[in-house]
């Protein structure tokens, strides 16, 4: 046996990070709600089991949540990073060379493993003694079908290794969309083809479906096959772009409140680039009005290029204000603002304009603003390029669980009495 | 019982020199002519390194009551809990009963399991038979600073 990819993907993660501290919510419904729109993105299986979806917005499903009883969470992104990290620290150890595909998945390379079950099941244990989290592991020979694994592994036990005489056999009950980086699109296309299944796509022409799909079909085709098409880098690629944005408390026209929350998304971006160490190429600013109501056509998007690729907040805020101006109708209620930054690279790859401005530096100004943000974690102390309190304008967090493992004022308590 | 005098111990010289990544040399060879003593470069002390042995498993979490008073657990205090160790007789556990963490210690014998306090006030709680009863992580070390910041 030669080298074959697993995935740990760990089960129900955010609901699994907030039940870490709260023993109470051991098979009890609980559900996350995103931080900035107040939809479902995460729920245990009891919510699950009373098929509430995925993505509804907190206010359609209120009185369910009130007849069972449901914890209800904002996402305390804070904690699920602190626990992922540990997870997969913990996953590491085991493992030759590990890709962090999400927050909560992670690929691995097996190779030479005598006894696979074993050594999976013991990844699986370990992880949750050390870290307290659940996850389910699959085995199989690619990528795709890793994923395809962990699915069966969810299913039973929390582990499974899919052999290739086993996939070969449940192939054509597998359809096609429900495979890994099938989306709605590339579906259609497959179905319009007469391909709805893993098997139909494994048994099709090899060059009819490099010329109907390209590059991509071929690949899939041979990640089906069993074959490890896409590799497990343990170096991750730079994010190609960051966004920032948040939905407001109650819609507004007014300016001024639009101004500040660019301000704050631009800061927030512009310090995660520099603790990437990256810059940004291009810089977006969207204004989006309700989706329901007479406003709907509203709002938009502008892009610019910045004239040299930065992470410095002074610039990234001017440039946010004035697409703003450009984009800014008087009298239009907006619900939710966001700046996204593009192109981004390493910092050190750059290459200088040919006809640089003369720099102002900020960079040591900008170095003490981060670390002194990081002290108060959670909070930022130094703003500028705003002139009103965030509270004005951010939707308040329905329940943020406490930041557990990373403020000492947080730390959950334990009873002697 | 005769009186012992609390004697603090220089602790420092007894620090194992150059662990891991600690840099061998801290002066650049271009800088010149290296101090002397250069090569005997140690970082600080360092609380962590004392009371962490597994990072990713190690959480605080604070007291509150004074059940453990008798292992000299008191109000207040931040204890450290390594999720690692393996819970034995005797260990102090921070454990989750009936919803609720609470800090305890096992004990194990023949035939029966039990969460007892430190303290006469409370009862032990056998947890032989009980399902909602699960033990957390081990408690290895226990923080406290004197006086007010």
């Amino acid at each position: 046996m030669g080298e074959l990819v697993g995935l740990i993907d760990c089960n129900n993660f955010f609901v699994s990070c907030e039940r870490l501290f709260r023993p109470d919510l051991q098979n009890k419904p609980v559900l996350v709600l995103s931080s900035n729109d107040g939809c479902v993105v995460a729920r245990s299986q009891e919510v699950k089991d009373m098929s509430i979806p995925m993505g509804v917005p907190h206010f359609q499903i209120k009185d369910i949540i009130k007849d069972k009883g449901i914890a209800v969470f904002s996402g305390n992104l804070t904690l699920y990073r602190d626990i992922s990290r540990r997870v997969f620290a913990v996953v590491a150890e085991s493992f030759a060379k590990l890709e962090q595909y999400s927050i909560d998945e992670a690929f691995v390379i097996l190779s030479d493993v005598t006894d696979l079950q074993q050594l999976i099941a013991q990844v699986k244990d370990n992880v949750f003694t050390q870290t307290g989290m659940p996850v389910s592991i699959g085995v199989a020979s690619s990528k795709t079908l890793a994923k395809y694994a962990v699915d069966q592994a969810k299913q039973t036990t929390g582990c499974y290794v899919l052999t290739q005489d086993e996939w070969l056999r449940s192939a054509a009950t597998v359809p096609l969309p429900t495979l890994w980086g099938v989306g709605r699109r590339l579906a259609e296309q497959y179905k319009t083809a007469g391909l709805f299944t893993a098997a139909d796509l494994m048994q099709a022409d090899q060059s009819r479906v490099a010329q109907l799909f390209g590059v991509q079909g071929t690949r899939l085709q041979a990640e089906l096959a069993g074959e490890y098409v896409h590799l497990v880098t343990s170096k991750r690629p730079l994010q190609k772009s960051l966004m920032s944005s948040r939905s407001f408390a109650t819609k507004t026209e007014n300016k001024a409140i639009l101004s500040d929350a660019l301000a704050y998304h631009a800061r927030h971006i512009a310090a995660q680039l520099r603790s990437m160490d990256a810059v940004a190429g291009t810089i977006r600013v969207s204004l989006q009005t309700s989706r329901h109501g007479d406003f709907l056509l509203r709002g938009g998007s502008l892009v610019t290029v910045l004239t040299e690729p930065t992470a410095d907040t002074f610039t990234l805020i001017s440039q946010a204000a004035q697409l703003l101006e450009s984009l800014y109708e008087p009298a239009v209620p907006y619900q939710k603002v966001g700046v996204m930054v593009g192109e981004i690279t390493n910092r050190l790859s750059l290459t200088t304009s040919l006809f640089p401005k003369p720099q102002t530096d900020n960079a040591a100004l900008l170095q003490t603003i981060d670390a002194l943000n990081k002290t108060v974690s959670g909070r930022e102390l130094i703003v500028f390029g705003s002139r009103l309190q965030t509270k004005q304008w951010q939707s308040k967090a329905v329940a943020r669980s406490a930041a557990y493992t990373t403020r000492w004022s947080d730390i959950a308590r334990v009873s002697a009495s | 019982m005769s009186k012992r005098e609390t004697v603090a111990t220089a602790i420092s010289a007894a620090r194992p020199a150059l662990i891991g990544t600690s840099p061998l040399y801290a002066a650049q060879p271009a800088a010149g002519f290296p101090a002397p003593g250069d090569d005997l470069v140690e970082r600080p002390l360092d609380l962590n390194e004392l009371m962490v042995d597994n990072e990713t498993a190690t959480f605080f979490v604070r007291v509150s009551g004074e059940s453990m008073e008798g292992a000299k657990i008191f109000d207040g205090d931040i204890l450290v809990v390594d999720r690692s160790i393996t819970p034995e007789s005797g260990s102090i556990v921070v454990a989750a009963i009936y919803g609720e963490l609470v800090v305890k210690q096992l004990r194990q014998s023949a035939d029966r399991t039990e969460l007892v306090s430190a303290h006469a006030d409370y009862q032990p709680i056998d947890i032989n038979q009980a399902d909602d009863v699960y033990v957390w992580g081990v408690v290895t070390g226990c923080v406290r600073r004197i006086g007010k910041r």
